[in-house]
């Protein structure tokens, strides 16, 4: 037999294998109504399926009006902040949440549906709003500009390279649980710390009442990264705990050491954008005090210490995504969410006469 | 670097005031940043005049005032009165106050955007302009408004005197017919009164359903849902000069077979092509609906045009006078109906409400039950308190407009009384004449001409509404909650005053310019309206206390006295009183909003210009400070008892959001407070809010 069937054989018998050793292993349907091994997947599921929201839930256009009011430089600060806030959002939506999901045990049902959801979120939603942002506030030119830029620029082209080499590692060493965990701290570094440095200055905006619509869309943002980053970081507890101590120890340092990296060039980003609005020093705090958020999501030991009082107030408080006062006339604010228990037993209704408890 | 950019010292200052967890760390900041934005804002970016007389001749000259007003005084009676205004004026209490103040209601020279008066020289220019050239009145209007007693809603305020303006009010209801003229004209109705700045509720009743027949075409109506899609793209095309957007609502019945669609138009799984935006959508619940749910029964759902073919009459005169109607509509066999479980139509609404917190609810038998003008009431309005009997027009194709009969709409201008103020002043009717005399000003002055059934109910009721703001900040300086037996008392014997106050006013009013158009057949006229009327006095030894400075409470004579004035003399309104939401001008006067209690101790306020953190009245005082609990924790059934004692003293309706925390949030918790507050006669129920937990705080904790 001459050589190309040869290769057909053995391509052949190597399929012949991969099928044998499938039948033999057993699958498993996810039941959502047997608890997930961790408790707080489910509760992370009801909190990110009850604050669903749609980029087309929220009104930008209103926003035009205080658009025209910003000088060149603020709208350079605002938009390129957006921008790199977009790629983040693409990249951890492709490859971040998903490489994680397809990396943890077959069995992990639960972790890998919210984890893809996660993703579907990062690109379908934020991506998306942001989308939504420039098309309301920039013409086609400056946003082809846009976009230009942030695909060219060095900096974010690092940050952005820095954590997808960790799960680009991952995904060609799929079932190593240190390379799993490094894939994980990169993820709640991006979703509790570098995502920050991006809302810092829709969030002052709105905290002066400007630009409110797009501050809106951060608003909503915020408060599915703060589920995101928690969601992960509980994820990698267990799996960090099942190191030994040296490991560990190794690891810690390797976390510490990966941050100094980022925040690194984080900084450089923050001088590129914010030295021209005079806001890079403020950027800085914020930034240091979300690195730490970050580290206590991976039970991790904080770095900066900076305290939540040198954050600008205005900011500190957008971040808080407690439900908003929404005007009469108005929007519709983060307040709304998809109803969990809306069933209704005839025996729960007080009828004429009872008096109502409530 | 700009200034601008480092963030205003005084928001800076405002947002110390309160910790991470927005508790109040440091009222006092609130007080320097008061200071801050009048010595480094406000005086700075203010018009140095020489004197009253110089300030008062270049706004005229300069085309800022209107001159009419001005020369309706002789000059040291203008004089005195800003000079009245600007020595008694105590300052404002919150930076969120002042902010507003300056920001949304001052008038400010165009292009610098420099302040022209001062917030007490606004208050002048209402008191001179509504005062109509009396100085004896301006005199009165000025020391309520300077003494924060009342203060006129948002158009009033903000556009008096101004030779640029517009409109007083900005409250309209129109009545919509369901042939294409008719609705075409409410269209452009509609469109005329956005562009005006006002809200606008429209009654969808009569629309035929989908699938009903158009020109005998059987199944061609394609129902309610795509007309509100319509007026939703219209509300957000015509917005105030990009200043605001429209706003408008819908109102259908629950008996309307496109009522299930109507409820899902909100949601926000509905695909954005059918999926409402800008336009709110209001409940009309007749009493009949509540009964057959508690009967178990299955209710019918009726098609508007099927029943005008039948019986040539509208579905909202059907509805406005149901438990006439339903058992004959039910029984002709030539009607057609869908039967449907009313546990469907709470389940929906429950989850309507939940995502999305509308629609608004209206009780329109509970309205009809207390209402004394010859007519019906079909809707209600954008915020849920105005209620007045409207007349349908119907409009003839353009060629023929002379076989338009124009019927009569609504419009309404509002004012609010500080409560803890009035009962501090000893102002209660002082405050209700001022505001009355501002409110009939406003009335007489405005006419809505290219809307001619706006100003053809306008001219005929004369309608307004006083309403009171502060409640919730009055009961806990006294340590009473909502609900207690005391509160009940104190409300009981205050709204009694109110309302006899505004009744004798409008018969004073009448004596002299004659009754509204309609009064003979009211049931003021026949004295129906004083059979249960008399004297409420403070009975427990608490209440007494609190209104032991009080000289002004109706006695049993007055109210004999009033009923045979009213006889004689008939009433100036059709309507009175009516407590509005007071969103932006409860902040002006650093009150809690309304008679409702306040969403949150410290509220964070978002408005075009700025954000703010609002903290409630009394909170320097740490007794005080403990009492508040916020509308989401407050049992609903103790703020519904105290709203339905007040509703008794009210013409109208009051304005009630329903406010639920989250994690007890359960659909039959909604719907018995649905029902609860029907049974004890509230007209109507505003939002419903859903106050989410942070994140850290339910997750966290059960981890
Ligand atoms: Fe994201
Ligand atoms: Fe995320």
């Amino acid at each position: 037999m001459d050589y190309l069937d040869k290769e057909l054989e053995d391509q052949g018998n190597k399929e012949a294998d991969l099928l044998a050793r499938l039948v033999t292993s057993k699958r498993t349907a996810v039941n959502w109504n047997a608890l997930p091994k961790d408790h707080f997947l489910l509760l992370g599921w009801e909190q990110l399926k009850s604050q669903l929201w749609f980029a087309e839930d929220v009104a930008i256009s209103r926003d035009k009006t205080d658009w025209k009011k910003l000088s060149d430089y603020e709208k350079d600060c605002y938009t390129k902040g957006l921008a790199v806030l977009t790629m983040l959002d693409t990249y951890q939506g492709d490859l971040g949440a998903s490489t994680i999901a397809l990396s943890l045990d077959e069995e992990d049902h639960h972790a890998k549906a919210i984890l893809n959801f996660m993703a579907m979120t990062e690109n379908f939603i934020h991506a998306k709003s942001y989308s939504n942002i420039f098309q309301t506030l920039l013409s086609p030119l400056e946003e082809e500009a846009l976009f230009a830029w942030v695909n060219q620029q060095e900096t974010p082209q690092i940050i952005m390279n820095l954590v997808l080499k960790q799960y680009i590692v991952l995904k060609e060493d799929l079932t190593n649980p240190v390379k799993r965990w490094k894939a994980m701290v990169a993820s709640v570094y991006l979703e509790t710390w570098l995502f920050y440095s991006g809302f810092f200055y829709p969030l002052f905006h709105s905290g002066h009442g400007k630009l409110t619509g797009s501050g809106e869309i951060i608003h909503l943002i915020i408060r599915d990264e703060q589920v995101h980053g928690l969601v992960i970081g509980m994820m990698s507890r267990s799996i960090y705990q099942s190191f030994d101590e040296s490991l560990q120890r190794e690891l810690q340092n390797w976390a510490v050491q990966f941050m100094q990296q980022l925040y690194h060039y984080q900084e450089r980003l923050i001088y590129e954008l914010f030295e021209q609005v005079g806001l890079s020093q403020e950027v800085l705090l914020f930034t240091q005090y979300n690195a730490d958020k970050a580290l206590k999501n991976l039970e991790l030991p904080i770095y900066f210490g900076t305290s939540p009082d040198r954050v600008n107030p205005l900011v500190m408080n957008g971040l808080l995504s407690k439900s908003k006062d929404v005007d009469m006339f108005s929007m519709v604010g983060n307040g709304y969410m998809h109803a969990t228990d809306l069933r209704i037993n005839d025996e729960d209704i007080i009828r004429r006469g009872g008096v109502l408890d409530f | 670097m700009e200034d601008a950019h480092k963030g205003s010292p005084w928001l800076l200052l405002n947002s110390e005031m309160v910790d991470m967890n927005r508790n109040i760390k440091n009222l006092s900041k609130d007080r320097e940043a008061i200071d801050l934005f009048l010595q480094d804002h406000v005086q700075k970016q203010s018009y140095v005049f020489d004197s009253i007389k110089d300030q008062v001749l270049f706004m005229t000259t300069q085309g800022y005032y209107e001159s009419g007003f001005i020369q309706q005084y002789r000059e040291e009676y203008i004089e005195e009165i800003f000079t009245y205004a600007r020595q008694n004026w105590k300052g404002f209490g919150t930076l969120t106050a002042a902010i507003k103040a300056y920001q949304d209601y001052v008038l400010k020279e165009s292009g610098t955007g420099r302040y022209l008066e001062s917030f007490p020289d606004r208050l002048s220019v209402i008191a001179l302009y509504h005062a109509d050239g009396n100085i004896q009145i301006a005199r009165k209007i000025i020391k309520s408004l300077i003494q924060q007693d009342f203060i006129p809603a948002t158009p009033t305020l903000l556009n008096t005197g101004r030779r640029q303006r517009g409109e007083f009010v900005s409250c309209f209801l129109l009545e919509m017919g369901d042939s294409l003229n008719d609705i075409n004209r409410t269209l452009d109705f509609a469109g005329q009164l956005s562009k005006m700045g006002g809200g606008v509720a429209i009654n969808f009743s009569n629309i035929r359903s989908r699938g009903e027949s158009v020109n005998g075409y059987d199944g061609a109506s394609k129902g309610v849902s795509p007309l509100m899609k319509v007026f939703d793209v219209l509300f957000r095309y015509v917005d105030q000069q990009g200043q605001r957007p429209g706003a408008g609502v819908a109102y259908l019945p629950v008996f309307h077979a496109d009522v299930l669609e109507f409820l899902s138009i909100k949601k926000i799984n509905t695909d954005q092509d059918s999926r409402l935006t800008t336009l709110s959508i209001g409940l009309i619940i007749p009493s009949k609906f509540i009964e057959l749910f508690h009967q178990k029964e299955k209710m019918a759902l009726f098609a508007p045009h099927s029943i005008y073919r039948e019986y040539g009459v509208n579905f909202s005169d059907i509805i406005s006078n149901f438990d006439l109607w339903y058992d004959q509509l039910v029984a002709n066999v030539k009607i057609p109906k869908k039967w449907i479980d009313p546990m469907i139509i709470f389940s929906t609404l429950a989850q309507t409400w939940a995502q999305s917190g509308y629609p608004y609810i209206f009780f329109i038998d509970n309205a009809n039950r207390a209402n004394m003008i010859d007519g019906k009431i079909r809707q209600s309005n954008l915020c849920t308190e105005i209620m007045q009997v409207a007349k349908p027009s119907r409009y003839g194709f353009f060629h023929q407009r002379e076989s338009d009969s124009i019927g009569s709409d609504i419009t309404c201008t509002l004012t609010s009384g500080h409560i803890e103020n009035m009962m501090q002043h000893d102002s209660i009717s002082d405050t209700i004449f001022s505001s009355m005399m501002v409110m009939n000003h406003v009335n007489q002055v405005t006419s809505i001409d290219h809307v001619p059934s706006i100003a053809k109910g306008n001219r005929q009721y004369r309608s307004v509404g006083f309403g009171i703001m502060g409640l919730h900040g009055f009961l806990v300086a006294h340590d009473m909650v909502y609900g207690s037996s005391e509160t009940l008392e104190f409300v009981d014997v205050f709204f009694n005053a109110v309302n006899y106050w505004s009744l004798r006013v409008s018969c004073d009013m009448a004596k002299i310019h004659g009754a509204f158009d309609g009064f003979d057949k009211s049931g003021y006229a026949n004295g129906m309206y004083f059979q249960k009327r008399g004297e409420i006095l403070p009975k427990s030894h608490k209440v007494k206390k609190i209104f032991a400075g009080i000289s002004d409470l109706p006695k049993e004579k007055d109210w004999k006295l009033l009923a045979r004035d009213v006889q004689t003399y008939g009433l100036y309104n059709a309507y009175r009183l009516a407590i509005a939401p007071t969103g932006s001008i409860a902040y002006v006067m650093s009150a809690t909003p309304s008679v409702t209690p306040v969403k949150n101790v410290v509220e964070e306020r978002v408005y075009s210009k700025s954000r703010t953190f609002y903290p409630a009245p009394h909170l320097d005082d740490p007794a005080c400070a403990n009492r508040y609990e916020n509308a989401y924790e407050i049992k609903k059934r103790a703020v519904i008892d105290t709203l339905a004692v007040i509703q008794k003293h009210i013409d109208q309706g009051i304005s009630f959001e329903l406010c639920v925390q989250s994690n007890d949030f359960r659909a039959s918790h909604l719907i018995n407070t649905l029902l609860y507050a029907h049974d004890k006669g509230l007209k109507s129920i505003y939002y419903v809010r859903i106050n989410k937990m942070q994140l850290e705080e339910c997750l966290s904790c059960q981890i």
